[in-house]
């Protein structure tokens, strides 16, 4: 008797053992996400679920690849719920404040519920992020030499208060995003703003900038009330918990850790919204978020693991919204480390990578293979550039020539995100096939962004966001030698290159399409050559709706406004 | 009596002053910057130097824990780096979840615990009591992020019955309790079972049953109060553990909990935030403590004597 028991016993503990094992990935995927997304700020979907062998990786990738193409077949989705008057949209991480300019630019979990509350003076298209379409200001125009613009303002505006937007508003809230800390990157360019009359106001530049206007669709440039806004400083109320702007949605309730409460405002300047009422509630455990779109608990879900998209996308109540993130992942190179100074080494480095290799094993097939620093929907960018193509005899034989024959040892960094050190970790293997010996350390975020703005690394695999669709956001602060040696997440492959300078230069004050993308070509191969920045691989931006929510698009600059969607079937 | 309870309260002192110190020095000498966290990788060096000092991150190391504990001891623990909030808006804003969740998880695993606990120390061997120690080795052995995952599969993919998430009504609580419980209601059996076991072997129960009291007046009269004596302490810990937030649970039922509130702290790297949190819940657990140590009074008076002393 006694020993069935231990018999029977030990079965139920093995099988246990089994069970713990697999649950085990699960709440490391979940942790994962959410340490990427409270850094980066953008919910970069990206792959987390471990394969366990070789055979079922490849089956994932298959899933992977499937999914890639079906969830391009839904790009809009159709509204089936009609007769609702509340949207409940999921977002992993919940906003540190809704103040405009409170936050850094590109904190994606801000945007997606400030730009509900408050209105820019333009917006981008929700399908082509190079596309500007009016918000507050009806229409723009540059002075001869494009150090001027002036914005034409949209009249009979009101603010959530009932006041109405003036003219004085816009040019005191454009100041303000101009003089706060968290825009210092956006605003470089921009010197003040200035009401001309009534009805006009002028942003002057400091230098002509062809794309200024992209930069004010971020909602750090959010048009605010300056009534507002000094009464709150005044009285000591913490204006980023109360939010007011004039947009489409007013704020009602924030529950500390668990939701936000908007409705719409019955004086919007856009007319009557669809839906009356819109909730956001934040769900940090990215399965259980999907979960909760999958039992009808909430409407849309930004931030979705994609460890969950297979399943969602099989879901026929749920339509999934993926498109190509402008940001990508990319190798740095330190060129003032002792190692990488020689260009030989970082070819060789460049050599050995495998882009389809790193996106199939570190991130399930999961994204796409990018050759430059400029990605695709992003001005200036390069459609037919190739680059350097993989070749590791070529690698052993330029280290060879660099004195090397026997490879060398070089540190690497990377932040411990699974959405950074799995792929860091295929391109360590990479390099150990021409000998080259990565000493991988993976790294606190916030231990890692020290680390890389003080230049204190070799190697480094990170990631870099486009705040507007312009190759220059990105490219003039990776390439630029007035950025070298300095601190901050710019140049940091310490580059100083008079012909990287001129380009950058040169494309950034021309106003000739044509000229601008030729010069960001040549900057694409420049960078070839000399293996600086390696680029890998962009990831995807997903929206996720139930299948009674109309007019949701997938973006890539995580713009969603609800106003645009709806419940009623189109 | 009293001058034990205030003895102990008085203690509280240096441990919150240590907590304090080791939490200052975690956060402020471990590497990373808040400030250059709050401002993203695109601020400017200049930018990063007036955010530290608005922070007040720019002092050195004594100068800011100083300051703070200055601060403190006035009553002002600061406000958020992010949320720019009191802290203490933020912890209290929380910690009604976590206290809805630590309580029906530890009334779950006391009602269940000790029940089942004595039923099987009086079935000592006997088949049931069998089955219930092989069930009980496998709750302990559960993880409950798993648990709660099969929980909200089956009850709210599945029968959708319950909801998945969120902390708006008791009923969200359901789920999340009964996950948080199962670890510490197997415990709890698992201990009130054996120190049953050995008080009903002892020699004055023999007493008991030789003069001929009933069963039922031995079991819970004589026997059960010597033998809660470590199921109380037990129980006492659990709760102090389930007021620090179960983070997983909190996490995979998104309920906004202080374990929650205290994870996003370390991350961002908010000093003053985590510092309040876990003072208070340390606080709390003391307190826990202490309550525990002045019912064992209650239930064994020879601990009474020895606090009157």
């Amino acid at each position: 008797m006694k020993r069935k028991w231990a018999i029977g016993l030990s079965i139920v503990m093995s099988s246990l053992l089994l069970f713990s094992g697999c649950g085990g990935n699960s709440t490391e995927t979940s942790t994962e996400g959410t340490t990427e997304t409270t850094t980066e700020g953008t919910t970069e979907t990206t792959t987390e679920g471990e394969t366990t062998s070789e055979g079922e990786g490849e089956v994932t990738n298959i899933v992977m690849q499937n999914a890639l193409e079906k969830m391009g077949q839904v790009t809009v989705a159709n509204g089936e719920g009609a007769g609702r008057d509340t949207l409940t949209f999921v977002s992993v991480i919940e906003p540190t404040t809704l103040e405009p300019g409170g936050v850094a630019s590109s904190d994606a979990n801000f945007r997606v519920v400030a730009t509900q509350i408050y209105e820019t003076l333009v917006r981008e298209s929700q399908t082509d992020r190079t596309v500007l379409e009016p918000m507050l200001a009806e229409s723009w125009e540059f002075n001869e030499d494009g150090t001027q613009v002036t914005f034409q303002i949209k009249q009979g505006v009101k603010f959530h208060d009932g006041s109405d937007m003036t003219v004085e508003d816009v040019a005191y809230s454009l100041n303000r995003a101009i003089g706060l800390a968290t825009n210092a990157d956006l605003a470089e360019m921009m010197d003040s703003a200035e009401v001309v009359d009534d009805t006009h106001v002028v942003l002057k530049l400091k230098y002509a900038y062809g794309p200024v206007v992209n930069i004010l669709t971020n909602p750090n440039f959010a048009i605010v009330s300056q009534a507002y806004v000094e009464k709150c400083e005044a009285e000591g109320i913490n204006f980023g918990r109360t939010p007011m702007g004039t947009g489409a949605y007013q704020f009602v309730e924030w529950v500390n850790g668990a939701n936000i409460t908007l409705k719409a405002f019955d004086q919007w300047n856009g007319g009557e919204v669809n839906i009356p009422n819109l909730i956001f509630n934040f769900i940090t455990d990215t399965t259980t978020a999907a979960i909760a779109l999958e039992s009808g608990d909430c409407d849309l879900l930004y931030g979705t693991d994609s460890a969950d998209l297979p399943r969602l996308i099989e879901n026929p109540d749920v339509n999934v919204m993926g498109v190509q993130s402008s940001g990508f992942y990319f190798l740095t190179l330190n060129t003032q480390s002792e190692l990488l100074s020689d260009v030989n080494i970082r070819k060789a480095i460049q050599l050995c990578i495998d882009r389809q290799e790193v996106i199939d094993g570190g991130q399930d097939g999961l994204g796409w293979v990018t050759p430059c620093p400029i990605t695709p929907g992003i001005f200036g960018y390069p459609e037919d550039f190739v680059g350097t193509q993989t070749n590791v005899e070529e690698a052993k034989a330029l280290l060879a020539e660099a004195g090397y024959p026997d490879g060398i040892t070089i540190q690497f960094i990377t932040p411990e995100s699974s959405y950074y050190s799995r792929p860091a970790q295929v391109v360590q293997e990479q390099l150990r096939r021409a000998g080259i010996n990565a000493e991988l350390t993976m790294m606190e975020r916030g231990a890692f962004d020290t680390d890389l703005s003080n230049r204190n690394f070799e190697m480094s695999y990170s990631w870099i966001g486009c705040s507007y669709p312009d190759a220059d956001n990105i490219v003039y602060r990776l390439f630029h030698s007035q950025y070298a040696n300095s601190t901050g997440q710019t140049n940091m492959a310490n580059i100083v290159n008079e012909e990287a300078d001129r380009l950058v230069e040169e494309a950034r004050k021309s106003t000739d399409s044509a000229e601008r993308e030729a010069l960001y070509l040549e900057l694409c191969e420049l960078n070839d050559e000399n293996a600086w920045y390696i680029p890998i691989l962009t990831s995807t931006n997903t929206v996720t709706a139930s299948a009674q929510v109309g007019g949701v698009a997938g973006n890539s600059g995580s713009f969603y406004y609800v106003s645009d969607y709806t419940f009623e079937a189109e | 009596m009293h001058k034990y309870i205030i003895k102990r309260l008085l203690m509280l002192i240096p441990v919150m002053l240590g907590i304090s110190f080791i939490l200052y020095s975690i956060m402020t000498l471990t590497p990373g910057d808040p400030a250059q966290l709050i401002l993203g990788p695109g601020a400017t060096e200049e930018a990063i130097e007036l955010k530290r000092q608005e922070l007040g991150t720019d002092k050195g190391f004594w100068e800011g824990y100083v300051d703070w504990l200055t601060n403190a001891v006035q009553g002002d623990f600061g406000t958020s780096y992010r949320s720019k909030e009191p802290v203490f808006n933020e912890v209290f804003a929380r910690f009604p979840n976590t206290l809805k969740l630590a309580s029906s998880a530890i009334i779950l695993s006391v009602i269940f615990g000790i029940g089942i606990g004595i039923f099987q120390a009086v079935r000592q061997y006997s088949m049931s009591d069998n089955i219930i120690s092989g069930i009980t080795l496998v709750l302990t052995s559960m993880p409950d992020f798993w648990i709660g995952l099969i929980l909200i599969i089956v009850f709210a993919v599945w029968l959708k019955v319950l909801p998945a998430s969120g902390a708006n009504h008791w009923y969200n609580f359901i789920m999340p309790a009964l996950t948080a419980s199962v670890g510490y209601t197997a415990g709890t059996i698992r201990l009130t079972r054996s120190s049953m076991l050995e008080v009903i072997r002892s020699d004055y129960i023999r007493t008991a049953r030789a003069k001929g009291a009933a069963e039922k007046t031995i079991i819970f009269k004589h026997a059960l109060k010597n033998a809660l004596l470590p199921v109380v302490t037990l129980i006492g810990i659990n709760l102090g553990w389930q007021l620090g937030g179960t983070i997983i649970v909190e996490q995979i039922f998104a309920i906004p909990g202080i374990g929650t509130l205290m994870i996003g702290a370390v991350r961002s790297k908010d000093t003053p935030l985590l510092m309040a949190s876990v003072l208070f819940v340390a606080f709390l657990s003391a307190l826990i403590n202490l309550i525990t140590d002045i019912l064992y009074a209650y239930i064994d008076p020879r601990i009474k004597a020895e606090y009157s002393k």
